[in-house]
């Protein structure tokens, strides 16, 4: 029962975050812009969720973000929640020959995460009846929202790890002992 | 028997997705109930923007009391700050003045907004704005903004409940008949490059190719197309090229509202 409320705890503390990240592109990062470019962290949320969590939250996140992510911007609803879904899945699928808590595989799993979800949208984009413009600019976006999500990945990955581990299993350890057996063998 | 449920899941989410980005009607829906969601981050972001200030002053007293000796340091500090707050109030002071005295002298009925957010992602070039259909604000109403003078920003997109999606002029969705003001030569006003290199250059295409351009022209919206009112000044041309051996030209515009900069908007609503 208690392992079941701290599930659902980080559960509704990693979509907390999707809404936070969400709302600091649209205010901060929409605005001072990285080498001209808008920074994207939800494609790095998502490979956590791929890489640690559970495939409820994977899909939970995806979909949230994705939709909140599109209310903010000119893409038709789903588009990016398409796009984080999936590579997420793809990913989780494929998680057990992965080496993801070695930070080289982190550091080109963000990467490639980074630079897949924008390119699934501009797939997707130039199916509509006024597609965005696409040139050769586009290249440098896609390369600098691959080197930030590269670089996020560990950061974002140790962080989450560290506070999910500090807010709510810490709690769990101390209140109930037979817990301690389960984060041993974990 | 795990593995196929959870396929199965992936599957209908899939499908629920597509059907959302396929039905016109239900992306709206969905958008809007989004943005009312996202409504309390915003919010709280906003909240903690203002209490930055209220916690920065806290600690400077702090301060002072703790070194008593550098007092008159950190006064002058403390000074400092409070100048340069007078200074953006006074600009903003300004700002708005402007902004009133365009009310006053505008031919049409005009409805203030702020801007509340940008578009996050880099292929649109769109804000967001805190006035929806509550407030009479319908698709396709043409936005200004006044640096110094009124100038196009560009129309709006999609309407909320609270709150609308602007589209800028360089964004593919927005595209602008002008003229120019000294040759009367048209065009079309279109995006220059896809991403934010440079969000104040627009393409204006389509123009004949015995005009002599000069840098510093005036652009100004043709009226044509109904959209757009005639007249509103839209920006300067910055530079152009002949093309197609001189049959016709493209011009590079810079633009008089600079999209970095906008705060407050007027939206025409009549």
């Amino acid at each position: 029962m208690g392992n079941y409320a701290i599930k659902h705890k980080e559960t509704i503390f990693l979509l907390l975050l999707c809404g936070g990240f969400v709302v600091c592109q649209g205010i901060f990062f929409s605005h001072y812009r990285v080498f001209s470019v808008a920074l994207d962290f939800i494609p790095v949320l998502v490979l956590y969720c791929a890489l640690y969590r559970s495939w409820k939250e994977l899909f939970a996140v995806s979909l949230i973000g994705g939709f909140f992510f599109d209310s903010l911007t000119l893409n038709p609803m789903g588009v990016s929640s398409l796009s984080y879904l999936i590579p997420g899945y793809f990913i989780y699928c494929k998680r057990h020959v992965l080496l993801y808590r070695n930070i080289i595989a982190q550091l080109l799993l963000g990467f490639g995460m980074g630079v897949t979800v924008p390119f699934l949208v501009m797939i997707q984009l130039t199916g509509l009846a006024v597609p965005p413009v696409i040139d050769a600019s586009l290249l440098w976006v896609f390369i600098v929202l691959g080197v930030t999500s590269a670089g996020m990945a560990p950061i974002l990955f140790n962080t989450i790890e560290f506070i999910l581990k500090h807010l709510f299993v810490q709690k769990m350890y101390r209140l109930v002992p037979s817990f301690r057996g389960k984060l041993g063998r974990k | 028997m795990f593995k196929k449920s959870r396929t199965a899941v992936f599957g209908i989410l899939i499908f629920a997705v597509l059907l959302v980005l396929c039905i016109q009607k239900w992306t709206n829906g969905t958008k809007n109930i989004a943005g009312i969601l996202l409504l309390p981050f915003s919010s709280t972001v906003s909240w903690l923007g203002d209490s930055t200030g209220v916690i920065g002053d806290w600690l400077t007293a702090k301060k002072i009391l703790l070194q008593e000796q550098e007092q008159m340091e950190i006064q002058l500090k403390k000074d400092q700050l409070a100048l340069i707050r007078l200074r953006e109030l006074e600009a903003e002071n300004i700002r708005l003045r402007q902004a009133l005295d365009f009310r006053q002298r505008s031919p049409w009925k005009i409805k203030f907004a702020k801007v509340i957010g940008r578009d996050p992602s880099n292929w649109w070039k769109a804000i967001i704005i805190n006035v929806g259909s509550e407030s009479g604000i319908k698709q396709n109403q043409p936005v200004l903004a006044t640096f110094g003078e009124a100038a196009l920003v560009g129309r709006v997109f999609q309407v909320g409940k609270w709150e609308s999606r602007v589209v800028l002029v360089g964004d593919p969705n927005c595209l602008v008949s002008v003229v120019i003001g000294e040759t009367r030569n048209s065009g079309i006003l279109q995006p220059l490059v896809a991403t934010g290199w440079d969000n104040t250059i627009v393409k204006l295409s389509y123009l004949s190719g015995n005009q002599n351009l000069v840098p510093g022209q005036r652009v100004y919206t043709s009226g044509m197309g109904g959209m757009f009112p005639g007249g509103i000044y839209v920006g300067n041309i910055e530079d152009s090229v002949n093309l197609e051996y001189g049959l016709y030209k493209e011009a590079s515009v810079r633009l008089a509202a600079d999209p970095n900069l906008l705060e407050e908007v007027w939206v025409i609503t009549q």
